[in-house]
């Protein structure tokens, strides 16, 4: 087992991974970091329950994932969807690549997603987390998670593709369904 | 149609399912694997697979590149293990101080409790003993065994002035005496109301002074309410039985009248008297009860001297 001086260093190194995968829980940047913060407390609080056994940023994750579940119960977490404003526009002077426009158009129609399929798609698509580790960490099945993966995504596709033949012009902005 | 891992793409080629695409573009593949190839091979002979291929591919990029900055950023000092680590310590620390603070207010909580437990308890033995002394007194004294108005006596001369004045209460001064309490000398002054109903405060010195402290102790029936005022000790006791929390009223009364046992303004107790055996003021919330027979017309003639149980005799009587 990892003394609390070499758990406290692979801590560090995961906190950027944290960071980022708590920004796709919360609403703010501000609110993501608390629930970092937090899951950094409990880790240390815990360290000794990790045997090693599990990667260690799956195991941060997992927990992550359970205090933003809590937080959501106990209202404390106030939107569990990346808000529009957070989506980066385009500049108006045109600078803004097709890329750009991709990644705005893909967080959009991702709000519109049922919050577990979204989750799910975000989770495996920020990180190098196996299928197991993904749904370990999700605590459902992988089985489970394959399948919210595979109709998320195709409603993702779906969505592009409507979006698709309206000029970048004439394109109305998606709006996010509650 | 929304193709489902179990059993969609099962149809299309023995060898490469929905879970196949979709790790290879989840990067969960090797892209130079053997398994890879076999992917690629199905996509190309399948367009509607690898649209679908290449939009989820599209998605992760988006997804990825929307979030990277996050990775970037410097980890604010809040959320580095060393602060976090020093401010857990920190707060071990204040939470071993209050569990400490804690334990200090449980027991000064719980002394509290004991002593609202017994409210009329008293840890001081020399009162004790002089309320003890004053409880087993017999109940037989009477004004007219007193010589009155005043005592003569030395001791009681020095009591006069911490002599209470009860006019409040609707009781006035009928004399006082010095008596034996126990191994103690005390004086013994006698209050009756506009009825003749008796009340005997004893008072008496010692040593070291103690913060004034009302108590009460019961003995044989008989009540008798006691404190100290510095070096003065004081033990009030009733002739007859009166409502619960009379006496203790009374008792009050003689504290926050005399100031605690100062020296009222006047220098002499005489003059003093006067003032004290004005009648209670009309509609003065006075005994209800019978607390006393009033003092018959024809009472016993007066004794030359008394003698307590339990005393010996007093020479001022």
């Amino acid at each position: 087992m990892a003394s609390r001086e070499e758990f406290d260093w692979m801590l560090a190194a995961e906190i950027p991974h944290l960071r980022r995968y708590a920004r796709t829980l919360a609403a703010h940047p501000a609110e993501a970091d608390d629930l970092v913060q937090d899951c950094l407390e409990r880790a240390m609080r815990k360290w000794r329950l990790w045997r090693g056994t599990a990667r260690l940023r799956s195991w941060l994750f997992r927990m992550l994932h359970r205090l933003y579940l809590n937080r959501r119960r106990d209202g404390r977490h106030h939107d569990a969807t990346v808000p529009l404003e957070v989506v980066a526009e385009p500049t108006a002077s045109g600078n803004a690549g097709p890329a750009q426009l991709e990644v705005r158009d893909t967080i959009r129609a991702l709000q519109t997603l049922p919050v577990a399929q979204r989750e799910a798609i975000v989770l495996l698509a920020i990180d190098d987390l196996s299928y197991e580790e993904a749904a370990w960490v999700l605590e459902i099945p992988v089985g489970t998670l394959r399948s919210r993966l595979s109709r998320g995504r195709e409603q993702l596709r779906a969505l592009g593709e409507s979006a698709a033949p309206v000029s970048e012009a004439e394109a109305p902005n998606l709006r996010r369904v509650k | 149609m929304s193709p489902h891992e179990d059993g969609s793409d099962a149809t299309r080629g023995a060898s490469v399912q929905e879970r196949d695409l979709m790790a290879l573009a989840d990067g969960r593949i090797a892209p130079d694997s053997e398994h890879a190839a076999r992917i690629r091979e199905y996509l190309q002979a399948d367009p509607n697979a690898a649209a679908r291929f290449a939009s989820w591919q599209q998605q992760n990029a988006a997804i990825r590149a929307h979030y990277a900055p996050a990775l970037a950023e410097p980890v604010p000092e809040r959320l580095q293990p060393e602060t976090l680590r020093a401010r857990r310590h920190q707060a071990q620390g204040r939470r071993r101080r209050l569990a400490v603070a804690a334990a200090g207010a449980a027991v000064v909580v719980a002394a509290v409790m004991r002593l609202a437990a017994a409210p009329w308890g008293n840890e001081d033995a020399a009162l004790d003993r002089f309320a003890g002394a004053v409880a087993k007194l017999p109940a037989n004294a009477d004004t007219a065994a007193m010589p009155s108005p005043v005592s003569t006596s030395t001791l009681a001369a020095r009591h006069e002035h911490a002599l209470p004045d009860l006019g409040a209460m609707g009781y006035a001064l009928k004399g006082q005496r010095s008596v034996h309490a126990g191994d103690r000398t005390a004086t013994e002054a006698r209050y009756e109301d506009a009825q003749g109903r008796a009340l005997r405060l004893f008072v008496t010195e010692e040593g070291d002074g103690q913060p004034p402290q009302l108590h009460r102790r019961v003995e044989n029936g008989r009540q008798v309410a006691y404190w100290r005022v510095g070096q003065r000790l004081y033990a009030l006791a009733s002739q007859t039985q009166l409502q619960p929390g009379r006496l203790q009223r009374i008792a009050g009364a003689t504290r926050v009248d005399r100031g605690f046992g100062q020296a009222p303004s006047g220098t002499a107790f005489a003059a003093d008297q006067g003032r004290d055996v004005q009648p209670p003021p009309q509609g003065a919330p006075l005994v209800t009860m019978e607390e006393a027979p009033a003092r018959s017309e024809t009472a016993p003639a007066r004794p030359a001297s008394v003698h307590y149980e339990g005393m010996v005799k007093d020479s001022s009587l």
